[in-house]
């Protein structure tokens, strides 16, 4: 590939592949996962639970822990390769150049520390703002984000905000120290459906006002319909299919995508029965040689038994499947 | 048109905490025939869970009548209650917690049989037969819980709920806790089993997709009562209370074209402090003068539907 | 189909296997398998009769004859130890066996049904904490006399509230669980869910508190022994003695320094072996 001086991607995941240690040996839960997300962009990753989604989400941070390793392949943020950050690196990073919020904001905000504390620790420490300056700068953000009487609210217990103000909470935290990749692991998913419309807005907004990259991860493939520019689908620990958004829900090219597409069951209309995608993801440790989707697969023939390599079809389309494209169409 | 297998009229709960009152259920009245679902839709704190609760005679009603098979069981106790449950059996949400981890397979979904029958060989033929039925293997009825998925506990919690041939099932959130491609499952295997056995059904979901599939008539809740009832179909394609709509509208999915609809603004009342008149007039676009003062009663609204508001929407 | 755990052997089976990769659990398991082998078949190992006084030959140091020594009445230390073990594991059991019952049954019922019956237990829960374990004995010895059942009595009386407190706690959070809630719907007596569905779930825990207790109520024996409330002459029980050793201590020590060496290490094997035990059923539930 010719190096042109190409605007480099915020985040660009490369071959990652991770493995955890556990009691009964060592387990691969990602195998040669490729993301980008470009500078202003909302990444969709979507997948069931053991796609490994929120492992990915994890190696990002650098917040694997002691039993996890990356095993291949590498994680550069603006330029900057993970491998080449010790912890300390790492620390400096989380918090002010990334920041995560998580899905249950109950247990992710310390229910003994006053809110206002909780956002000017972020201020404090990576800005070296002054407690004064800090408090300024925390109701500000809790104005931006759309909490009532910011100024009251600031010293108030998290238990004292209903589940869809904490989440606001931890979205002002986040976005204290005006990260550039914002990563959202299941944010909405114990919220409320009006109260979702409303954070998915709010993320939304934040990200127009002030050019933030987001990574948005979730099981609900309607979130990503209403958020994302593009869309990855992992499953079983592999990314099996990425492309803009528009193109994933009119065209989808891989049959996990296709099948998973049509067992939603919509509000608009009614169908006699969903079809169903038999069987279960196979666990980490238990992944068969060739396409993890084969035992499941109503395509499935002779040549999904060898491993499957990512196939780049150009305009930003990638799928992890060597008949995608010439499926006959699944039945309805 | 035969009597209802199930009916509860203008039930209510409060539950009182340190002088305060919470009121969970308000003025609900429903009336389930055989074959049929009922699909209950809300978010937090619209007291389906407690409606469920008060159904299933889990706890007490503050106000109202409860009706089982024409029977009036509004103040039945325990004791009273138990030769009665056979009839109206449950599945919950979480298959984690409601299948106890300590027993076999088999003594779980045997459990309701026992008011039936004693007898080991007919228990044990009937296992085997429901385990057929919820697509379960044979061998599952010796193992213990922890060696299913959710979707198969899922499915062990179903074969329970219709061990004693019940006529009615309660489905609490059934299918919340599960992955798509499982929901679809389990969705369609409850479907199914209603078909097959004449099961009349309650579905609570918050899901609303879920509820559609499932659903014949749905009842829309907002702060513990009924805001809305009607067919699916007229529930979910011409919406008429202006929560319904924005609640249908707020449903992100893959296939809504486009726009970007402005969110519903504000938070659910608490129901510690209910708003006066219409208790979604704080919310409601529509909201007027007599909306604040006046609380509008659940009228009706065409055949088979009925809307609690005063400017119920007509245009699509 | 199976979701990848292992295939349905008996439980029994998993539990012996995971008991065996405990090293508390197993340490434990043996020192307590010794000792009570040793209470057992004592009439067997004893060298000496328990009770034959030599008065030629007391407070004698450690020969081939008597192994540890002899006492004050020239009795065989060793067999006495040996005989001791009896006393011990005696009291302990039965104290465990009787608090168990009437502390679990209390403690489901009021854990359970709650309201005016949760509260007259619980308030003679709470008086009899009050009072300590000596002022029982002494109340109990006045009635019954010196001996092993005043000390099984009164440690029993002292011991059951503890463990029906703990069970009414454990129950007051297992109620809680939705299975229990399916269990009334598919139409469960009470009689039956406090069986089938909450034992079983607070059994763990209870098991592992019985084991430490045992640690505890030797050392309490020993004490009531020591005090003189106890077993009485000539049945020996490691309490007395330690007691007829300690004013010996200085010229003749075997007899106070096996004694307390033989109790220390019979209770950390049962401290071990209940450490271990909540180790191998804890995790049990979370589906390992």
């Amino acid at each position: 590939m010719s190096e042109d001086h190409v605007i480099e991607d915020l985040l660009a995941i490369d071959g990652l592949s991770v493995a955890f240690d556990t009691e009964t040996g060592r387990r691969e839960v990602l195998s040669d996962v490729s993301l980008n997300i470009g500078r202003g962009e909302i990444l969709g990753v979507v997948g069931e639970s053991g796609s490994g989604k929120s492992v990915t989400s994890l190696a990002v941070m650098g917040l694997l822990g002691a039993q996890g390793q990356m095993t291949r392949g590498d994680i550069r943020f603006n330029g900057v390769s993970q491998r080449s950050l010790d912890e300390a690196g790492l620390r400096a990073r989380r918090g002010h150049e990334m920041a995560m919020i998580f899905q249950e904001p109950m247990t992710s905000l310390n229910p003994i520390l006053r809110v206002g504390f909780q956002i000017e620790e972020v201020l404090t420490t990576h800005l070296g703002l002054s407690r004064a300056a800090a408090r300024e700068r925390g109701i500000a953000l809790l104005q931006e984000v759309g909490v009532p009487d910011p100024a009251q609210r600031y010293d108030d217990y998290p238990h004292a905000f209903s589940g869809g103000m904490r989440q606001r909470v931890m979205i002002a935290i986040a976005m204290a120290c005006e990260p550039r990749l914002l990563i959202a692991d299941e944010p909405t998913t114990a919220l409320d459906v009006t109260i979702q419309a409303q954070i998915l807005h709010l993320i939304g907004r934040l990200r127009a006002d002030r050019g933030s990259s987001v990574m948005l991860i979730t099981h609900d493939m309607g979130v990503i319909a209403r958020m994302a520019d593009r869309i990855a689908v992992m499953y079983a620990g592999e990314v099996v299919e990425t492309a803009p958004a528009a193109m994933l829900f009119a065209a989808p090219l891989h049959p996990y995508t296709q099948l998973l597409l049509k067992a939603i069951p919509t509000t608009r209309r009614k169908v006699a029965s969903l079809p169903v995608i038999a069987g279960q993801m196979p666990a980490p440790g238990s992944v068969p040689v060739g396409c993890r989707f084969r035992a499941r697969c109503p395509f499935a023939a002779e040549g999904c038994a060898e491993p499957q390599a990512a196939r780049d079809l150009g305009e930003g389309r990638s799928v992890r499947c060597w008949r995608a494209g010439n499926l006959p169409a699944v039945a309805a | 048109m035969s009597a209802p297998v199930l009916e509860v009229e203008r039930l209510g709960r409060v539950f009182s905490s340190r002088g305060r009152e919470l009121v969970a259920v308000d003025d609900v009245s429903l009336a389930l025939h055989e074959g049929e679902t009922i699909g209950i839709v809300g978010e937090s704190g619209c007291g389906k869970s407690t409606l469920a609760r008060m159904i299933l005679k889990l706890i007490q009603p503050s106000a109202g009548a409860i009706h089982l098979a024409g029977e009036d069981v509004t103040r039945f106790g325990e004791r009273e209650m138990r030769p009665r449950r056979r009839v109206m059996q449950a599945v919950f949400q979480d298959p984690m917690s409601s299948l106890n981890p300590r027993m076999r397979v088999r003594d779980i979904i045997a459990e309701p049989l026992r008011q039936i029958t004693r007898d080991r060989a007919r228990m044990n033929a009937r296992v085997a037969e429901l385990l057929d039925l919820v697509g379960l293997p044979a061998n599952a009825a010796d193992r213990y819980p922890h060696a299913f998925s959710g979707g198969q506990r899922q499915r062990i919690a179903i074969a329970r709920a219709l061990s004693s041939e019940p006529k009615i099932l309660i489905c609490d959130e059934a299918t919340s806790a599960l992955d798509v491609s499982v929901q679809a499952q389990i969705l369609n295997l409850i479907a199914d089993l209603q078909r097959r056995l004449s099961l009349s059904l309650i579905f609570i979901s918050h899901n609303l997709g879920a509820v559609r599939h499932v659903s014949q008539r749905v009842a829309v809740m907002y702060l513990g009562r009924i805001v809305e009832i009607g067919p699916e179909a007229e529930i979910f394609e011409r919406p008429a209370h202006p929560y319904t709509r924005a609640l249908i509208d707020a449903v992100p999915e893959p296939d809504r074209a486009g726009a970007d609809l402005p969110p519903l603004s504000g938070e659910v009342p608490s129901p510690l402090d209910r708003p006066t008149g219409c208790h979604f007039h704080t919310r409601c676009p529509l909201a007027t003068a007599r909306c604040r003062e006046e609380d509008p009663p659940l009228g009706t609204f065409g055949a088979g539907r009925s809307v609690r508001c005063f400017f119920p929407v007509t245009a699509p | 189909m199976s979701g990848g755990k292992d295939s349905a052997d008996a439980s029994s089976g998993r539990f012996i296997r995971r008991f065996l990769r405990q090293r508390n659990a197993v340490i434990g398991g043996a020192i307590v398998l010794v000792v009570l082998a040793v209470a057992i078949l004592a009439p067997w190992l004893a060298p000496h009769p328990f009770d034959a006084t030599d008065l030629v030959n007391v407070w004698a140091p450690p020969d081939a004859v008597n192994w540890i020594g002899t006492d004050k009445l020239g009795r065989d230390i060793a067999s006495r130890l040996i005989y001791g073990a009896r006393a011990s594991l005696m009291v302990a059991l039965s104290v465990v066996a009787i608090t168990l019952v009437l502390g679990v049954a209390l403690g489901m019922i009021a854990g359970y049904f709650g309201g005016r019956t949760d509260g007259i237990l619980m308030r003679i829960v709470d008086v009899t904490l009050a009072f300590p374990e000596v002022v029982f004995a002494i109340l109990v010895a006045s009635v019954l006399g010196p001996g092993m059942a005043t000390v099984i009595v009164s440690l029993a009386l002292v011991w059951w509230p503890g463990i029906a407190r703990l069970t009414r706690s454990l129950v007051l959070v297992q109620k809680q669980e939705l299975f229990v809630d399916a269990a009334i719907v598919a139409g469960a007596s009470p009689g039956e869910i406090l069986r089938r569905h909450l034992l079983p779930n607070i059994i763990a825990p209870l098991i592992v508190r019985a084991s430490v207790g045992i640690g505890f109520i030797i050392m309490a024996e020993a004490t009531l022994s020591f005090l003189g409330l106890g077993l009485q002459e000539p049945t020996p029980s490691w309490g007395s003695m330690i007691r007829d050793g300690l004013p010996a201590l200085r010229t003749d020590p075997y007899l106070a320094v096996s004694g307390s060496i033989v109790l220390g290490l019979t209770i950390i094997g049962f401290n071990l072996l209940g450490d271990g035990l909540r180790d191998v059923l804890d995790p049990r539930l979370h589906g390992r």
